[in-house]
């Protein structure tokens, strides 16, 4: 029983060194705040033209605003670019960071039932709920899914409260434009 | 609220809706997990309850103001789904555990 708490405190520890590492390397850097203020106002530039009456099917009829339009599309990609080459060394330090990390509990915790689950998983999905746990008993936890399930509970509301995730209409900004 | 409006007060709407989210799947989560309600009952329970219902509560209170934001129901259906389902599975797992898991 104590298990389950122990890995949920591992999972708000880890989201939170990892919070800190991206705060240290990322987020107080002036060029990520000021990338970031300059996408966000793009985003919303972009998001204006599409409220306008005017704009249909993804375009304007006007030759003059959609000339606009693609201009402030083009410049929002293109600092979405920026802003994703400048988080990468961070993520990948994390990254390789947490790989490392999940061998040593992996190997703290096989065999260690940590969890009852109050569901029977479907059989694709007890390779990692089950994951090097003995016996045919399915709701029976394992560390990894447990962990993973904690980490993305923790992690995803941390950086929403932290203020550190692009706005939505930045969000929704693919290589090939913005999504609707 | 501005004629027309900025991204930054949908921005603001959404947030509403998206910790109004993590707040009734993290209490029906624990609420799941004491009760007990387990398996499929307990998927669609959290469904029908954080997913149906701010969409309901936004569109009761806030009609006009959606309008006004230019927000579809799928904005608001959407919002912050990925996060609440982790939230109440986690929350459902641990406090399920705590009072009903009994490992040989």
């Amino acid at each position: 029983m104590d298990a389950a708490w122990v890995v949920l405190g591992i999972a708000a520890s880890c989201a939170g060194i990892a919070e800190g590492i991206n705060h240290v390397l990322i987020y107080r850097t002036s060029k990520f705040k000021s990338l970031k203020t300059s996408l966000d106002a793009a985003a919303e530039k972009v998001e204006k033209h599409k409220q306008e009456p005017d704009f249909h099917d993804g375009a304007f009829v006007d030759k003059k605003k959609q000339k606009k339009f693609e201009q402030d599309e083009s410049q929002m990609k293109s600092l979405n670019q920026e802003l994703t080459m400048l988080k990468f060394k961070s993520n990948l330090v994390i990254g390789l960071s947490f790989i490392v990390l999940m061998g040593v509990f992996n190997s703290i915790f096989e065999g260690v039932v940590v969890a009852r689950l109050p569901f029977e998983p479907f059989s694709l999905l007890r390779n990692v709920t089950h994951r090097n746990l003995p016996g045919e008993d399915y709701t029976e936890c394992a560390f990894i899914f447990l962990y993973i399930t904690c980490t993305m509970a923790i992690r995803q509301n941390l950086q929403k409260a932290l203020g550190v995730t692009p706005s939505r209409a930045a969000a929704k900004i693919t290589p090939f434009g913005t999504t609707t | 609220m501005a004629p027309t409006a900025s991204a930054k007060d949908k921005d603001a709407f959404l947030d509403r809706i998206y910790w109004a989210r993590q707040a009734l799947a993290l209490l029906c989560g624990i609420t799941f997990g004491a009760f007990p309600l387990t398996s499929w009952a307990g998927f669609v329970s959290f469904f029908l309850v954080v997913l149906l219902g701010p969409l309901q509560w936004a569109q009761t209170m806030y009609k006009s103001q959606m309008a006004l934001l230019h927000l579809e129901q799928t904005d608001i259906f959407s919002e912050g789904f990925q996060p609440s389902l982790f939230v109440f599975m986690a929350s459902w797992i641990l406090v399920y555990t705590t009072l009903y898991g009994d490992f040989e």
